[in-house]
């Protein structure tokens, strides 16, 4: 089974004391024999788009194939975003993060609504964190006017009642496994919504590998609907399929 | 390895799609090799804790290595002490909780007052949900007061633990239980490193979170074995005065059974 891992970064955490330096990340990888992971530099969420993304770049071109990058704007700052959406694109970017969570605007702003159109036009894939109560939903309804592929990361096992009633009809929503914590809820989301809508993620170097995983390799899944998970989901979407 | 889970929920929590019996609380801790757990009521976590906690006492009468922790609500503190008395004046239930639900906007408040007060002629520790600084700061003031107490910060702090460790430990009669949301890498050993082995427990708080989600960091945490036998459930059998038996926890004292 080939792991490909859809959430880790790299750099400085301002915000508590922590090791995410780019050999921490490789070394956390290769402990959990994780083949393969979507990156991001820190940089591009607390100082500087553009910068940020070519530290990305630049770290995924050396890793052997280890890494693969995730894009990031900053709507705060606005100038310059769509171009960059368009420039990295260019470059292979396909996977976009987005951090309200962390640099405090609103998804409803008027530069959020640029950059949700410009990453739906590019056909990115959209991470954004869905981990407050009532995020998911309103992550889905603003994304779907674009028709933009979502992963919806950081929900926990106790937003599954908002799920249930959300992705019936957000059909562009995706679910990225790591605080679901409960086998038995991914199983049951999986059966429910179809496991090709489940992605494993961890945030690592930031936060543990095994908690994420332990709980889809526990959940008792068949093989085929584990390798998904696992990464399949992730081959496919970040090739422009569903 | 032995394992003590401290906190799970008997009676699944409104917010659950689990059922909280404890046939699936059984079958849970078989499949994360648990040898014994200490149950609080999930219902009586935000509703009615009498009536949560007579349905615990009635559902773990009789089973092994499973001992009940007592809800008490700040709220009502003259009906905390009473049920206080009818349930830790035996030894089906081994220490008493204080959910964050109905603690009050802060824990430090009168009515805990009156409950600690009153839970000091029993000697059994005290569970305090801490989702914040200002909790694990609470919950120190308290601590500090009512010193023949032993306090154990569940989830010590939420996300604010990277702080809260530190703010817990010169309190000498706090300890901390690492499980909740946040997976943070190095918050295991960060918190051992900061209370030292004695003073560090292991709880699932199933079905909110799962028993292999919190050993998953302890996996992660790369701690010494003798430190992670005392976090994983030794400091546990001391502190509740546990006695497991070689018994799956939650079977039926002599027929091995989990069901109704």
């Amino acid at each position: 089974m080939a792991i490909f891992d859809a959430h880790t970064l790299f750099g400085f955490w301002p915000q508590r004391h922590a090791d995410i330096s780019p050999e921490t990340l490789v070394n956390t990888l290769k402990a959990h024999q994780i083949d393969r992971a979507l990156t991001l530099s820190t940089q591009g969420i607390f100082a500087d788009f553009a910068l940020g993304n070519s530290e990305t770049i630049e770290l995924c071109s050396r890793s052997n194939g280890l890494l693969l990058p995730i894009g990031t704007v900053d709507p705060r700052r606005f100038m310059g975003t769509t171009e960059e959406i368009k420039k990295r694109f260019e470059q292979g970017v396909r996977a976009w993060r987005l951090c309200p969570e962390l640099q405090g605007w609103d998804l409803d702003s008027a530069a959020a609504e640029a950059v949700l159109r410009a990453l739906a036009e590019a056909g990115a894939v959209l991470m954004i964190d869905a981990s407050a109560p009532g995020a998911a939903s309103r992550v889905a309804a603003r994304t779907e006017e674009f028709g933009l592929t979502t992963l919806l990361l950081g929900i926990a096992a106790g937003q599954l009642g908002e799920l249930l009633a959300l992705l019936d009809r957000a059909k562009h929503c995706l679910v990225e496994t790591r605080r679901l914590a409960d086998p038995e809820v991914i199983k049951a989301l999986g059966v429910r919504f179809g496991f090709e809508r489940l992605i494993f993620g961890t945030a690592s170097p930031l936060q543990y590998v095994s908690p994420a995983r332990l709980a889809v390799e526990t959940a008792g899944l068949p093989e085929a609907q584990r390798d998904l998970v696992m990464g399949g989901n992730l081959i496919k979407l970040l090739a422009g399929g569903r | 390895m032995a394992v003590i889970d401290i906190h799970s929920y008997l009676g699944a929590p409104p917010e659950s799609v689990r059922t909280g019996t404890l046939k699936e609380l059984s079958g849970i801790w078989r499949l994360a090799k648990i040898n014994g757990a200490l149950v609080a009521s999930g219902r009586g976590a935000s509703g009615d804790f009498r009536r949560g906690n007579e349905a615990v006492q009635r559902e773990i009468d009789g089973r092994a290595n499973v001992w009940g922790l007592c809800t008490v609500n700040p709220n009502y503190p003259g009906e905390s002490a009473d049920e206080l008395r009818a349930r830790l004046s035996g030894t089906l239930f081994r220490g008493l909780k204080v959910p964050r639900a109905t603690a009050g906007p802060r824990i430090d408040s009168p009515g805990m007052r009156a409950i600690l007060s009153a839970a000091r002629r029993y000697g059994r520790p005290v569970l305090l949900e801490t989702t914040c600084e200002t909790d694990v700061r609470d919950a120190v003031s308290l601590a500090a007061e009512f010193h023949a107490l032993r306090f154990i910060l569940l989830g010590m702090g939420g996300p604010d633990w990277p702080s809260s460790i530190g703010i817990a430990e010169p309190q000498l009669n706090i300890s901390l239980e690492i499980g909740s949301l946040e997976a943070d890498a190095d918050k295991v050993k960060d918190a051992l490193d900061a209370v030292g082995p004695r003073r560090i427990m292991f709880g699932s708080h199933f079905p909110l979170l799962h028993p292999l989600y919190v050993l998953g960091m302890v996996e992660d945490s790369a701690i010494e074995p003798r430190d992670q036998e005392r976090l994983l459930a030794r400091n546990a059998v001391e502190a509740f005065e546990l006695e497991p038996i070689a018994a799956l926890p939650g079977t039926r004292e002599g027929d091995g059974s989990a069901s109704e």
